[in-house]
């Protein structure tokens, strides 16, 4: 083969999904260039969250109590009087890890140098595999598991349609809904079964959490007012907590003990046996909209609807429900997620295209802004669905 | 939609030797003002011109699609990045071709390093050559059974066109040891890839 040759066989080589991949790039590439063009714009953002920062330094002077006040205050101002001056962007998350970002259409991951559709995903549920590796996408009667360079791993036809997917954090174990009963299988996509303590005939809400630790409890809302605590290794009932109104979310924290069932106008945390460790009511004149309990447990993330509008993200203790930080202030906020390590909380703000990032510690909150977000998620309105894996996988 | 076809690009894909850049000096230079200006569509023309050639390269080199994909994006996502100090009398191709070739040489080394089993492009590289195949399959077995270095020193020289001098400061090899791995490369694809292609 002389090199005339070579270079005209090299030339003609067919590049796998060549056309799919250069319409992923080119939407990037165009949304960046077109990002370059709007600093002007990102300005005028900046002093939209500046306000914002401010505003939630006021707000918590009415929460903050005592002495630790002007020390807080100060604290604050000084950390979070200004976004970093250094915008994050998509492929370098604050807080670092990746996220999987449901845009309708498509299943994203983004952070560590990534930016990618990974599945096609149309009106899908997706739900993100315990080390980040795997997608599993609920798609009409199908589940399937995507490795993230979008091949398909596996995939289960069902008569029903299949929702809700929740993957347990030791990867062995997926949770979903087919039809109106909950099913499990291996993470591996053997071993489907229907759960009978899941509940027949009872319509799940979508509402399912894995509880981190040794075996396979799963915390799942029913209709019927119910949280229930299943070992589906065992298919039977650990603990069954009557909640009354409906939940609007359930979250563990990071060991295991402790569960967080946000209603509308009730927070309230249980042990991993079902007992009630406290309960509040959310701030006068306001809406639970989405709760999440810190991996630490110590912490929740709360997004609020107040009644004469307006939105707002707040940060509170457990155990001490006077100090909290309203975060940010808005007309139109969104995701609700802590990092892995709890050190940071993402707030979506759908006004400004933008994730908000806030650390969780006490003192020196600094604020983090990924601004363009839809634009370079192909212009697709995001949800935002995990955050996974500052920790790399075990061997 | 941009183009990506590389047939669609037409003229702009040199028949063979000499490999005759992707946009004439003028016509890159022009592009690249009005990009800087704020342009979608020379931004765009500039995309359609060097993406496949990036992506091929990545991909030849890495055999890893999902990872030349990243590469090669990242590649254009750093020149729009720099778009604003990019000299305009420097060629743009040379560029993203230094930039795509190093991060996927990078990608390869990291991954012989990690002796990853699920690999699938290298596996069926690894395979003995089918005679009944068409030639680009035995081209991309050949070049799969090459190792890394060697793989890369053919794609950017007989792809992307970078001089052994190029080569050499990529890889961070003298000349010298460029050409004995071309060399070697070459005879290794001629008996790889069969008389019938001579």
């Amino acid at each position: 083969m002389n090199d005339e040759r070579l270079v005209e066989a090299l030339r003609s080589l067919p590049t796998p999904d060549a056309a799919a991949a250069a319409r992923r790039a080119s939407d990037l590439v165009l949304a960046a260039h077109a990002g370059r063009l709007r600093t002007g714009r990102r300005r005028r953002r900046w002093v939209a969250t500046v306000l914002a920062s401010v505003i939630a330094v006021g707000g918590t002077l009415t929460a903050v109590q005592g002495a630790a006040v002007a020390r807080w205050v100060r604290d604050t101002l000084r950390s979070a009087g200004h976004p970093s001056a250094q915008p994050a962007g998509l492929a370098a998350l604050p807080g670092g890890g990746r996220l999987l970002v449901s845009t309708g259409r498509d299943a994203w991951v983004v952070g560590q140098g990534l930016t990618r559709a990974v599945a096609h995903t149309p009106g899908a549920s997706v739900a993100w595999s315990a080390f980040g590796n795997y997608v599993a996408c609920a798609c009409g009667q199908t589940l399937d598991a995507v490795a993230l360079n979008g091949r398909i791993a596996w995939i289960e036809h069902f008569a029903e349609p299949v929702r809700a997917p929740v993957w347990s954090p030791d990867g062995n174990r997926i949770a979903f809904a087919v039809g109106h009963e909950l099913y499990v299988t291996a993470g591996d996509g053997t071993g489907v079964r229907a759960l009978r303590a899941g509940g027949h005939s009872t319509a799940l809400l979508g509402l399912a959490a894995w509880r981190p630790g040794p075996g396979h409890e799963l915390a799942v809302h029913n209709l019927d007012g119910r949280v229930s605590l299943i070992d589906t290794d065992t298919d039977t009932y650990v603990a069954q907590i009557a909640i009354g109104p409906r939940a609007v979310s359930l979250s563990w924290s990071g060991n295991g003990h402790r569960l967080l069932v946000a209603s509308a106008q009730t927070l309230a945390v249980y042990n991993a046996a079902g007992h009630l460790i406290t309960e509040r009511r959310a701030p006068r004149a306001t809406t639970i909209r989405a709760a999440r309990l810190a991996p630490s447990g110590q912490q929740i993330g709360l997004l609020l609807t107040k009644a004469r509008g307006g939105q707002e993200a707040l940060l509170t203790s457990v155990a001490r429900p006077h100090a909290s930080r309203v975060l940010l202030v808005g007309g139109s906020l969104g995701d609700l997620l802590f990092s892995p390590d709890g050190r940071w909380l993402l707030v979506g703000w759908h006004e400004l295209d933008s994730w908000m990032f806030f650390t969780t510690a006490a003192r020196h909150t600094q604020i983090r802004q990924v601004t363009h977000v839809a634009a370079q998620l192909a212009h697709s309105e995001p949800a935002v669905i995990a955050w996974c894996c500052t920790q790399p996988p075990p061997a | 939609m941009i183009a990506t076809d590389a047939h669609a690009l037409g003229a702009v894909h040199a028949p063979v030797r000499g490999v005759r850049p992707a946009l004439s000096a003028r016509r890159e230079s022009r592009l690249i003002r009005a990009a800087q200006r704020g342009d979608p569509a020379a931004l765009e023309a500039l995309f359609t011109a060097f993406w496949p050639q990036c992506h091929r390269a990545a991909w030849l080199i890495t055999r890893d699609h999902s990872a030349a994909e990243d590469i090669a994006q990242e590649a254009f996502l750093a020149a729009v990045a720099a778009l604003d100090r990019f000299d305009r009398t420097r060629r743009l191709g040379p560029w993203l071709h230094t930039i795509v070739a190093r991060r996927a040489i990078d990608y390869a080394r990291a991954r012989a390093v990690r002796r990853e089993v699920h690999d699938g492009p290298l596996d069926c590289a690894a395979a003995r050559p089918d005679p009944a195949s068409r030639p680009s399959d035995r081209l991309l077995d050949a070049l799969g059974a090459l190792d890394h270095d060697r793989r890369a020193v053919v794609i950017l020289r007989h792809l992307l066109d970078l001089s052994p001098r190029q080569i050499a400061e990529i890889l961070d090899v003298p000349v010298g040891t460029v050409n004995s791995r071309m060399r070697r490369a070459l005879d290794q694809l001629r008996v790889e890839v069969g008389p019938s292609d001579e």
